[in-house]
């Protein structure tokens, strides 16, 4: 400890206030450039924006909701999954708590080899459920979650996952703003972790969920780029829905959806009170697999299927462009430039690696450390949330080297291999078809 | 040889064959002839085949076991199956050896069974009757099919004095006997029946969850691989062809390009569709419409003796120790004439020591359960005695008179206690037949009052 203290931590010290801010940016340009306009400035300036209008929101907010008891709209609320049926009871008592009751329930069981079918059907003869469908051949998400859509009668489709739970107002929040803006296609929930106290892999998640879902999504929405409705929670109008065909084959269908319905002219939200409580994987095994798969969709959806969004041409918006293009260089293009950037330390600072890397940590961390400041001022469950900040410091760890080897690792496949369409997340026949026709 | 009678007053004709006497009977008047029961068999002689079937049935309808059992042939006309079954065969020039040695070999068995036994009601009666037929002609007993049989079958032997309205119970009897081990048997057929008139004959059909129509049509549907569109059939049609309705692309060969991963029903009345059509069933002869869980099934099958249904044919109830009401009794419950028995017996107790003593009654509307069969009335019974019991205590007496009636005796429980108990049993037992079938709680009465010295 001594020796850190009498000679490193002097030395460590002395060497950056000498080298002055021009070299200081020069070494650290990723950081200041990316990392701390979009997650620092950006983050806060929009807090602020969001702050200053908050009592006209309230207004408009209030307006929408009377609105929407008044014409009390009926909504189907459909969950398609397979091997799903241990949540079902869970989903429907979780369900049965809800502000808004003008619904049905529609459970697709999409070929499962467990109880499921059993449950559903107990659950349906019950009451519980008010249509439950199942698929003797597993078809995929997309196809089972097209299926249940053709049984609705709402004017508002809810998607939800079967391992979810909500807040008793989240159907109502997810719904409100479809009556606040009658160009709103498409809503997306807050989808926020559950299981956070199960393992240290669940609970860097919990953190990553509350700053790029909770906050991230936010910033997005304002900006009007919001381009990515969770699969776990969102909410549709039913014409807009069916006007675009349904859901089309994933992996990442629930942002290749959000995009479809962006083109087709309609704007997507996101609604931060609308939460829902979702199971994040407890081990980091799980979590590579589901990151690579999410990983390969943006590659698949926002660079080739929808290419023709940066294009011009006679259906060019320069919204869905940004939405599109801030997704794809936040992610693809600057996980390319940190490889660069890291090249460029190695080549030109190989010397002064042993200060650069911890000051790359000591930012990373008072970053995250801000970070969640914004998104504890935009949360509802703060003091819950407070045992997650002792963590902060591995988020370094978790976001600058795991995720970004996975996101490298996903986008390497894809691109060179086009993997995703080897994923075991859809059946052979549609991925076979899928990869045919390019999509 | 030629079939000879021997020259007698009309009434008494018989034929004589190597030392056996059958009396020769033409009308079913002459059956009431005694001379008869001195005979070793019956040979029927009529060209009419009604006159053939009665005096089949009123020999094996009697009550005297020495003509019920009595071989009887048939001479001259050829019967149907069920009707064969209640004799013992045709008679021929041709047959008359093996006649005369079957004649021999039941008559042998009949020696042996016990032709005075007691019987003390239709249940010991048919099942006697049945054991003893089993016996005497060391063959099962079998069924036969029967469409004019309420529950499509007919056990001709016992049915010859029952008319076929009445197969449910001789059914009910006759599997009770082999429950008991009695009797064994192979079960050739399940049978369904109404909940209200107890007939077999039920149409099966599927309904629609939502207007239960019977007006379905079923449909595949069909999952379009390429983009996830699943729909009915007849979305995709286009004249011969399967055309996506989503992306316009032809469907060219199943399991390539698209497959049929379920079923679905569209209702022709309602236009809703669904995955489910749940069968409900109608009964053809009363018309009541009923959901699958009302229907009670019973079975259908050859029945013999086991070594336990021999000593019954030959040594009767009273040397068995069998006693089928006993049996019958709803566990927890003791039978009505020795309820009857207790209750004076009480009376006299009260007049003695002047102690408390109460006595309570459950008393349902008959007319109000009219519609429901004898199974679901002893399902009713069997379940009133299962709630009931738990309440009452040890030294408390619960007996059954028939479903609707039901008794108790309360000999150590204070007036406040029996109030509660009372309360308690009526709370549950509306509860067991408003939430079950449907009916209101007047129809259901407890009473309670002192036993009088």
């Amino acid at each position: 400890m001594r020796p850190v203290l009498e000679y490193i931590l002097p030395e460590y010290i002395n060497y950056w206030f000498e080298v002055g801010i021009g070299k200081f940016i020069r070494v650290f340009w990723y950081f200041v450039i990316f990392e701390f306009t979009r997650y620092i400035i950006l983050d806060y300036l929009v807090a602020g924006w969001f702050r200053l209008k908050k009592k006209k929101r309230a207004e408009r907010w209030e307006t929408a909701r009377r609105a929407l008891w008044n014409e009390h709209p009926f909504i189907s609320i459909i969950v398609p999954g397979k091997n799903e049926g241990a949540h079902l009871y869970k989903l429907v008592k979780s369900l049965a708590e809800q502000t808004y009751q003008n619904f049905e329930l529609i459970i697709v069981d999409d070929g499962s080899d467990d109880d499921t079918p059993i449950i559903g059907r107990n659950l349906a003869q019950k009451g519980l459920i008010d249509v439950f469908i199942r698929n003797e051949m597993r078809g995929g998400k997309a196809s089972a979650a097209n299926l249940a859509l053709r049984f609705t009668k709402g004017k508002i489709i809810v998607h939800l996952d079967a391992d979810c739970s909500f807040d008793r107002d989240a159907i109502e929040n997810v719904i409100i703003p479809f009556y606040q803006d009658e160009r709103i296609g498409a809503v997306g929930g807050n989808v926020k972790v559950r299981n956070y106290r199960d393992s240290l892999c669940a609970k860097l998640q919990a953190i990553e969920y509350l700053k790029t879902i909770s906050v991230g999504r936010i910033l997005t929405t304002q900006l009007g780029i919001y381009k990515i409705i969770s699969g776990a929670f969102g909410a549709f109008r039913s014409d807009v829905i069916e006007s675009i065909g349904g859901w089309d084959i994933g992996p990442g269908l629930d942002g290749d959806i959000t995009v479809k319905i962006r083109k087709s002219g309609f704007k997507t939200v996101f609604e931060p009170s609308a939460v829902c409580l979702t199971n994040a994987p407890s081990k980091f095994k799980v979590l590579t697999k589901q990151r690579l798969r999410w990983d390969k969709s943006i590659i698949r959806f926002r660079v080739r299927k929808h290419k023709d969004v940066y294009l011009p041409n006679a259906n060019f918006n320069w919204s869905n462009f940004f939405a599109l293009f801030e997704n794809v260089f936040y992610n693809v293009i600057l996980d390319i430039t940190w490889w660069l950037y890291i090249i460029d330390m190695c080549i030109h600072f190989n010397s002064s690696l042993k200060f650069i890397i911890p000051m790359n940590l000591t930012l990373y961390t008072v970053v995250g450390f801000v970070q969640m400041t914004s998104a504890y001022i935009f949360s509802e469950r703060r003091k819950e949330e407070l045992c997650l900040w002792p963590y902060l410091p591995l988020m370094s760890f978790y976001t600058g080297m795991y995720l970004r080897f996975v996101r490298t690792r996903a986008y390497y496949q894809e691109f060179v291999f086009r993997k995703s369409y080897d994923d075991p997340w859809n059946p052979v026949k549609s991925s076979i078809q899928a990869k045919l026709n390019g999509f | 040889m030629v079939l000879k009678s021997i020259s007698r007053p009309a009434h008494q004709q018989h034929f004589e064959y190597e030392g056996l006497y059958f009396a020769q009977v033409n009308r079913a008047s002459q059956l009431s002839d005694p001379f008869i029961l001195d005979k070793d068999g019956i040979f029927v002689e009529s060209s009419r085949s009604e006159e053939v079937q009665q005096i089949l049935k009123q020999v094996r309808g009697s009550d005297n076991p020495l003509l019920y059992l009595k071989p009887v042939f048939v001479k001259s006309i050829k019967l149907p199956a069920h009707l064969v079954a209640l004799s013992d065969g045709a008679v021929n020039d041709e047959n008359l050896r093996r006649v005369a040695k079957k004649t021999i070999g039941i008559n042998q068995q009949i020696a042996l069974v016990d032709r005075q036994a007691r019987k003390s009601d239709f249940k010991e009666e048919t099942l006697l009757k049945a054991v003893q037929f089993i016996f005497t002609r060391r063959q099962p007993l079998k069924p036969f099919r029967n469409r004019k049989a309420m529950c499509g079958y007919l056990f001709p032997f016992l049915n010859a004095y029952l008319p076929a309205s009445e197969n449910l119970r001789i059914i009910d009897i006759l599997e009770k006997a082999r429950k008991e081990e009695l009797l064994s048997g192979k079960i050739l057929d399940k049978i369904n029946l109404c909940q209200a008139c107890d007939s077999a004959f039920l149409n099966f059909r599927e309904t629609c969850t939502k207007c239960h129509s019977i007006d379905l049509v079923t449909e595949d549907l069909i999952h379009h691989f390429r983009c996830a569109y699943v729909g009915p059939a007849s979305d995709f049609k286009q004249g011969d062809d399967l055309v996506c309705p989503k992306c316009d692309k032809s469907l060219r060969h199943i399991g390539i390009d698209y497959d049929k991963p379920s079923e679905i029903f569209n209702c022709q009345t309602c236009n809703h569709q669904s995955q489910e059509a749940p069968m409900k069933a109608a009964c053809a002869d009363c018309g009541n419409e009923m959901e699958l869980s009302y229907i009670s099934s019973k079975n259908i099958g050859t029945y013999q003796l086991t070594a336990q249904g021999e000593k019954l044919a030959t040594q009767g109830f009273k040397n068995n120790g069998i006693d089928l009401n006993e049996r019958s009794l709803p566990v927890g419950t003791i039978g009505w004439e020795f309820f009857r028995i207790m209750h004076q017996q009480e009376k006299e107790r009260v007049r003695m020591t002047g102690h408390l003593s109460l006595v309570g009654v459950i008393q349902l509307d008959t007319g109000q359960f009219e519609f429901l069969g004898a199974d679901s009335k002893e399902k009713l019974r069997q379940e009133i005695v299962r709630i009931v019991r738990p309440y009452l205590r040890s030294v408390d007496v619960l007996s059954s008179k028939n479903f609707s009636t039901y008794a108790f005796l309360l000999p150590e429980t204070t007036v406040p206690e029996a109030r509660q108990l009372q309360e308690t049993l009526a709370f549950n037992l509306q509860k067991l037949i408003g939430h079950n079938l449907a009916i209101g709680s007047k129809a259901m009465q407890v009473k309670l009052s002192k036993i009088n010295a």
